[in-house]
């Protein structure tokens, strides 16, 4: 994991103070205060200022924007979204990610590029590929009309275009992990007498449990957050289809700043309790890693 | 367990990794197979295992093709070059994987379990360590747990991939002699790939040279030293000087020096090269009939023997090895000039090239 997470993990800790190595002390402070202003005037100030704006009215209010009907019918979309589209990801990632690292076959990198397609994409696009594809003039449209299924402006639509926004996360994340780690564990465990079920669950998923809990949280991250590729496929039905972000748009259009945003730190609350668990897998991995490096060392 | 390979060939892409491998195994013997990085030795350990799988060729186990058999249906106990330890898992629990994954009919009790993985550690001399994980051992330690972990499956077989090869020279040293006396007295058939001729020669019964995919030799590790069966093989298992000789009216010439060559040489043989070991060299400040001049470039007598390169009278290093007490004697220094007589050279008429 050290090369994955472990790179950015701080596995190193404190920056070791190596006076031959050192910039003069005004370049130190100039860097420092240069990182520290951006830092807060692109991060803190907005974010000081979404609090700010939400309470501007009290408390009552901006519990009031929270428990409005459509407000929580857009939450629990939300929540729906990503309980259906971070399980999926899940599955896709693992699997893809264990055909392309433990096994040969044609097409392999073709794959890997593909894999990366959502994240070269805008979500604006990928969105529109399920308007053209499932739309009513759409090749699948027609079909799906006679059978009475409804995807696009209903909730599968924005499941799908979640799913497609999110799904490289997790396999970006364990595909370089589980090429670092190889084959040897799993052709110990087989020549052991295990089967596959068997190797996969107490050889492999140990292995990678902290980069696969990473990917994880990113793509759930990423599904409560999106807003371009639902935003084409929902259709803007209020109580309906209505996530978080696009029910803030409204709020937001209809001059309800202080409702707006209200929800707005909601999303921002999930924000932070995503970076405090990355935090905390981050911290898990690098420990890991530390030991795992000891046996290198030590071999 | 006998092994029989027939025919075995392997390709990965264009590159030929074995080409036709014949091999026979005895039950019970310990067999080396050691050649170069590249030469296919691991690839065949590998088609024995069951983990690749060979594109022409049969293996049979005790006479039955095995060759379309699954890894984990040939039985084989399979010892990886980094160990290939479960690392999130106790001593205990590595040695005891292969017993608990077993389906349940034949699954041993949690008891049974116990005391095999704890007299596999007496086995291997690790006993008082069952709790620990792998990165809490040192090297010689987690390599005596991946080989316990693989006895405990209690293989017909033992596959061993570069056992040594990523320890240090004192343990491994230690670890091979270990190995020689666990073989004789488990007298499991085994197999190991190396790249260290001292190694395969001092623990195998048997060693098989292999290079670019074809065994060059095979032979007790008397026969291959000795009796070298080509150029490659002499100059694999041990340092070498390659002279080029050519022939005139049946008498051997290096250079325009002559030199007694005790090997013989075929009529009409104009020209061939001559492999000889430096320590079948010998120095001496006097000059005889068939030895050639050279002057000392660099001298170390830190070891066993004493070191000595020459330049020879047309222009190459020879390198010489001499016993420290007749090193004493002669009082070598740099930059003198020094005979260099040939005791005993292996004739190779085939090109072969360093």
């Amino acid at each position: 994991m050290a090369g994955i997470v472990g790179g950015k993990l701080g596995l190193s800790g404190r920056a070791v103070h190596r006076p031959f190595l050192s910039e003069p002390r005004w370049v130190r402070v100039l860097l420092i205060a240069i990182a520290l202003g951006f830092l807060g005037f692109f991060l803190a100030l907005p974010i000081a200022m979404v609090l700010a704006q939400a309470l501007k009215k009290g408390f009552v209010f901006f519990l009031g924007a929270l428990t409005d009907p459509m407000a929580m019918s857009a939450i629990r979309l939300t929540l729906i979204v990503a309980a259906v589209s971070v399980p999926l990801n899940l599955l896709f990632g693992l699997a893809s990610s264990w055909a392309i690292t433990k096994f040969d076959f044609w097409g392999k990198k073709f794959l890997i590029t593909l894999i990366d397609l959502p994240f070269s994409v805008s979500p604006v696009i990928s969105g529109l590929i399920f308007v053209l594809l499932f739309g009513a003039q759409g090749p699948l449209g027609t079909w799906l009309g006679d059978h009475n299924i409804k995807i696009i402006f209903s909730v599968p639509g924005i499941i799908l275009a979640t799913l497609f926004v999110t799904f490289p996360f997790v396999a970006r994340e364990l595909i370089p992990l589980m090429e670092s780690q190889g084959t040897e564990g799993e052709y110990a465990a087989v020549t052991l007498g295990a089967n596959g079920w068997q190797t996969f669950w107490m050889v492999t998923l140990p292995n990678i449990k902290w980069g696969l809990l990473y990917g994880v949280i990113l793509c759930n991250a990423r599904a409560m957050g999106e807003f371009g590729a639902v935003s084409v496929v929902s259709g803007h039905i209020r109580g309906q289809t209505n996530t978080i972000p696009l029910h803030v748009e409204i709020l937001y259009n209809e001059y309800n700043f202080t409702a707006a945003f209200a929800v707005a730190s909601v999303l921002m609350l999930l924000a932070f309790v995503t970076l405090l668990l990355k935090q905390w897998v981050e911290w898990q991995a690098g420990r890991e890693a530390v030991l795992a490096e000891k046996e290198i060392a030590g071999s | 367990m006998s092994i029989e390979i027939h025919q075995v060939v392997k390709k990965f892409g264009d590159f030929k990794a074995l080409k036709g491998i014949d091999l026979k195994i005895e039950t019970g013997e310990l067999l080396a197979l050691l050649g170069p990085s590249g030469s296919g030795k691991t690839t065949l350990l590998r088609v024995i295992a069951g983990m690749e799988e060979a594109d022409g060729g049969q293996v049979f186990f005790l006479g039955d093709d095995v060759s379309r058999r699954k890894v984990r249906e040939r039985g084989v106990g399979f010892v990886f070059q980094h160990y290939a330890l479960f690392h999130h898992m106790t001593v205990f629990d590595n040695i005891a994987f292969g017993l608990k994954v077993r389906p349940s009919p034949l699954k041993p009790s949690k008891k049974e379990i116990h005391d095999k993985v704890h007299e596999l550690l007496k086995l291997v001399r690790l006993d008082g360590l069952a709790s620990r994980l792998p990165q809490q051992l040192s090297g010689g330690q987690r390599q005596r747990v991946a080989l316990a972990r693989a006895l405990a499956i209690e293989p017909k077989v033992l596959l061993l991939d570069e056992p040594f090869g990523s320890l240090d020279s004192k343990v491994r040293k230690e670890l091979r002699q270990w190995l020689r006396s666990l073989h004789d007295r488990l007298k499991m058939t085994t197999i190991f790939v190396t790249h260290d001729q001292e190694e395969a020669l001092e623990v195998a019964d048997r060693v098989v040279v292999m290079n670019e995919g074809r065994i060059e030799q095979m032979g007790t590790p008397n026969e291959v030293y000795h009796k070298p069966a080509n150029a490659f093989v002499y100059n694999f298992l041990g340092n070498v000087n390659l002279f080029h000789c050519r022939f005139e009216n049946g008498k051997a010439y290096i250079a325009n020096t002559p030199v007694s060559i005790k090997a013989g040489v075929g009529p009409g043989v104009q020209k061939a090269k001559i492999y000889i070991r430096p320590h079948l060299l010998e120095i001496s400040r006097e000059p005889r009939s068939d030895s050639f001049k050279g002057v000392i470039q660099f001298l170390n007598s830190a070891g066993s023997v004493a070191k000595i390169e020459v330049l020879s009278e047309w222009g190459e290093i020879v390198q010489v090895e001499v016993p420290q007490d007749q090193f004493r004697l002669l009082a070598l220094k740099k930059g003198e000039p020094v005979f260099v007589m040939l005791k005993d050279a292996q004739l190779f008429h085939e090109d072969y090239s360093i």
